[in-house]
């Protein structure tokens, strides 16, 4: 091809990034969702399936046993029930958030961004900075809504992620951020009491962020879901706090199903 | 025609793929090589500018697709550095693997440092950190892991084709 073809081309290019640059956010939103669809899609439909395929008969077999520990729990708290409304006393009653399940259908772990997309079958009344969970325990937040089916999802390991934690057996808060490879608990006192092997959850203190409308929003997360659990602890001598590892719970190697913790509603509907 | 669709297809899946799959495995301390830009320099070298600018422009625009918050912004620096490095073709040194992948290094570095400025609204305070502690590591990385890359293709006659 002449030179001035290959600058045409360029050109042609340079145009239409631009375009796409300067795009409205929610117009980008968009458009980055169908051509999702039509470029990378078909990948991770097939790339979904097939772990499907692979993990369905032992995923199965799981759920058929967390289903009947579900039932016998059921009808242990029915009986507790029952006896309170005896007694006249209240049941006291979770207000930690309703789960809404989801699919992962794509995820992308980058320099600056480690991310899942995830969808739900039934639209959903989310926004950004909902706490995303698994079984295991906490894995990231909401970052960016696509549609009420669709969303973006920050995992833990993402270099922003920050999360105010809180060692159970102890009480103490702290705040966990990723550090390459590791995800280490900060703003912990030298002197305090922390060992090896110490769960930690979500302390449901409220992390302040900055959104798109220049607005300021709580990241809140309900206080109890499991992190992780202290797999190192370190005094170094010229720190004022301690240097605590923490092994995490949850991961997203898998394609699995993972849950949106929304808000419940005084009505106790999410 | 034929030729230049199975070239670029080849390194866009390349990319695509070793982005999704390979990297995450070969991940050290978090640092993955970057293979949509390995890619796009090994095609820019094999191929030139116009196909290069192209296969940087849809690289750029699948690795713009998951953070649609910035859609383009890789798009563009693709582009303009597959068509950059289209027209370093003819000044190279071919057949010195030193010398690509020290052009694979510093294309990482390029991409990287636009792309950091462009996110962090014009260099925030944890510009320097995330160049310095993602950005160095993974252009080294990338460098390195380009040699081999770059013996597999010319095994393969995905390079210097036409010379």
């Amino acid at each position: 091809m002449s030179q001035r073809g290959e600058l045409a081309v360029l050109v042609l290019c340079c145009v239409t990034s631009i375009v796409l640059v300067l795009l409205p956010d929610p117009t980008q939103i968009r458009v980055a969702d169908h051509l999702g669809r039509v470029l990378t899609a078909p990948y991770w439909s097939a790339r979904n399936f097939l772990d499907d395929m692979f993990f369905l008969r032992r995923e199965n077999m799981r759920l058929h046993r967390e289903l009947f520990s579900l039932d016998l729990e059921r009808s242990h708290l029915d009986m507790l029930r029952g006896d309170a409304e005896r007694a006249g006393v209240g049941v006291p009653v979770d207000g930690g958030g309703f789960p809404a399940p989801c699919r992962v259908t794509m995820r992308r772990r980058g320099r600056f961004t480690t991310m899942v997309r995830i969808t739900s079958d039934t639209p959903l009344n989310w926004r950004p900075w909902l706490p995303v969970v698994n079984r295991q325990g906490m894995l990231g937040r909401v970052l960016t809504v696509v549609s009420p089916t669709a969303a973006w999802v920050e995992l833990m390991s993402s270099p922003d992620f920050a999360l105010g934690v809180e060692f159970r057996r102890t009480g103490l808060l702290g705040v966990l951020v990723p550090r390459e490879d590791r995800y280490l608990v900060g703003m912990v006192g030298r002197d305090e009491d922390v060992r090896v092997g110490d769960e930690v959850v979500t302390s449901g203190v409220v992390e302040v962020k900055d959104n798109p409308e220049g607005l300021r929003r709580g990241a809140e997360a309900p206080r109890g879901i499991l992190v992780g659990k202290v797999r190192a602890v370190a005094v170094p001598n010229d720190q004022v706090f301690k240097r605590i590892e923490i092994e995490p719970a949850a991961s997203c190697n898998r394609n699995e199903t993972v849950f949106v913790i929304l808000p419940v509603q005084p009505g106790g509907r999410p | 025609m034929r030729v230049f669709l199975r070239i670029n297809l080849f390194w866009i899946l390349t990319a695509f793929l070793g982005d999704v799959v390979v990297g995450p495995l070969m991940s050290i301390a978090g640092i993955a090589p970057d293979f949509p830009l390995i890619a796009l320099v090994f095609l820019a070298l094999a191929a030139g500018s116009y196909p290069a600018t192209v296969a940087g422009f849809l690289i750029g625009l699948i690795a713009d697709l998951t953070n649609p918050a910035l859609l383009g912004v890789q798009a563009l620096l693709d582009s303009c550095l597959g068509f950059g490095l289209g027209r370093l073709r003819r000044r190279l040194a071919y057949g010195m693997p030193l010398v690509e992948a020290m052009v694979v290094a510093l294309a990482v570095l390029a991409h990287d440092l636009v792309y950091l400025l462009v996110a962090s609204g014009g260099g925030g305070d944890s510009f320097p950190l995330r160049f310095i502690t993602r950005s160095l590591p993974t252009a080294i990385y990338s460098g390195l892991l380009s040699i081999p890359v770059l013996r597999l293709a010319v095994g393969l006659g995905l390079l210097y084709r036409e010379d």
